[in-house]
């Protein structure tokens, strides 16, 4: 018997049929958290970002028309919430950054801080984080995820054209980056 | 001031050599990588979001929800209208308020029109009498002389001619005498 489709599985949630849904989450929660892991950069935020994602999408699984795929959707879902979140980090790192405002702000306590500093040794990872957002999530979608543009102008509702030159001068900067970061270690 | 960035043509296989730069470079440099979840965490994933969706979707999450948007505002919007009705309504500042400090509050060119007013009021209340109001006949007047105990003012109220015919009749009289 062949698996149900997106589609389908999103016609029974909506007969109420919440197995569906888990099913539906079983096929794309991995993928959800890598995108959401790789423009955010660590793996807490990631898990919260993916579990919100289909919090999300089902509360407005009757908003969703069929004109692209589900995926599609969920991504774009996905991608708002983790560039929502890298803006909030910024706000945050920046407030941190005043000795008189973070005399205010609670330590930040984080229980994967060895986590991410490992994940910070990773070069690659530390160039994608240095990107602007918009180059981030392209690269992401590029280069990780190997989607093709038209998809990815779907999720980011930008022009395939802005979206190449997007991703060509992120690929320029992460090489720059990395080309430095080695040549420092041979010296 | 920012610099325009040269234009670089961006052809399919610039970003495909590019890409491959970057992959390369990538394995070149010695890194840990990501560190992988476990699929236990995935299937927790799975019940945690599940628990989430019941959560939101719970009648306590939506009454909650309910208080945050309609009830709550609602309240607000209510005891402000009862509150400027207290300060602001009818009645309420003829009854608190003397006339003189109600003339007070008001700016000066009310306070000047008023007055405008007022002597144009009065003005067409003196047109609305008549002109004759008070014209009294000789004989009305004689009449309230006598009835007040003042003959002699009569003469001051009459015409020269009828004080002469008055005079001469006394005249005539006093000789027939």
């Amino acid at each position: 018997m062949n698996p149900l489709t997106d589609l389908e599985l999103v016609q029974q949630v909506r007969k109420g049929k919440r197995e569906a849904y888990t099913e539906l989450m079983r096929r794309y929660q991995q993928r959800v958290y890598w995108v959401a892991r790789r423009i955010v950069g660590n793996h807490d935020d990631a898990d919260d970002i993916a579990q919100e994602t289909f919090v999300k999408a089902y509360l407005a699984l009757g908003d969703f028309r069929g004109d692209s795929g589900f995926f599609t959707w969920l991504y774009r879902i996905a991608v708002n919430l983790s560039l929502n979140t890298i803006r909030k980090q910024q706000v945050m790192n920046y407030l941190r950054e005043s000795p008189m405002i973070s005399s205010l702000l609670p330590a930040k306590e984080n229980p994967h801080a060895e986590l991410e500093a490992k994940e910070l040794e990773s070069k690659l990872q530390r160039a994608v984080a240095l990107l602007p957002e918009k180059q981030k999530a392209v690269f992401v979608m590029r280069y990780y995820e190997e989607m093709n543009y038209e998809e990815i102008s779907e999720v980011l509702k930008t022009t395939v054209g802005g979206l190449k030159a997007n991703y060509f001068h992120a690929l320029k900067k992460v090489q720059e980056y990395l080309k430095d970061e080695i040549a420092t270690i041979k010296d | 001031m920012k610099l325009r960035r040269s234009k670089i043509e961006i052809t399919d296989s610039a970003e495909r050599e590019a890409e491959e730069a970057v992959r390369r470079l990538a394995s070149e440099s010695t890194e840990s990588g990501m560190s992988i979840p476990s699929a236990t965490h995935f299937a927790n994933l799975i019940v945690r979001t599940n628990q989430r969706i019941d959560h939101v979707t719970s009648g306590a999450a939506l009454s909650i929800s309910w208080l945050a948007r309609v009830a709550v505002p609602g309240v607000v919007a209510i005891l402000f209208f009862f509150i400027g009705l207290h300060y602001y309504g009818p009645g309420t500042t003829s009854r608190n308020s003397s006339i003189a400090e109600a003339m007070r509050a008001l700016p000066a060119g009310v306070i000047d029109s008023l007055l405008y007013e007022s002597s144009a009021a009065s003005g067409s209340v003196a047109a609305e009498i008549p002109d004759d109001v008070l014209d009294v006949s000789n004989v009305q007047l004689a009449e309230f002389y006598f009835a007040s105990g003042m003959p002699a003012s009569i003469l001051e109220t009459l015409p020269q001619q009828q004080v002469a015919e008055i005079a001469a009749i006394l005249e005539s009289r006093s000789t027939n005498l």
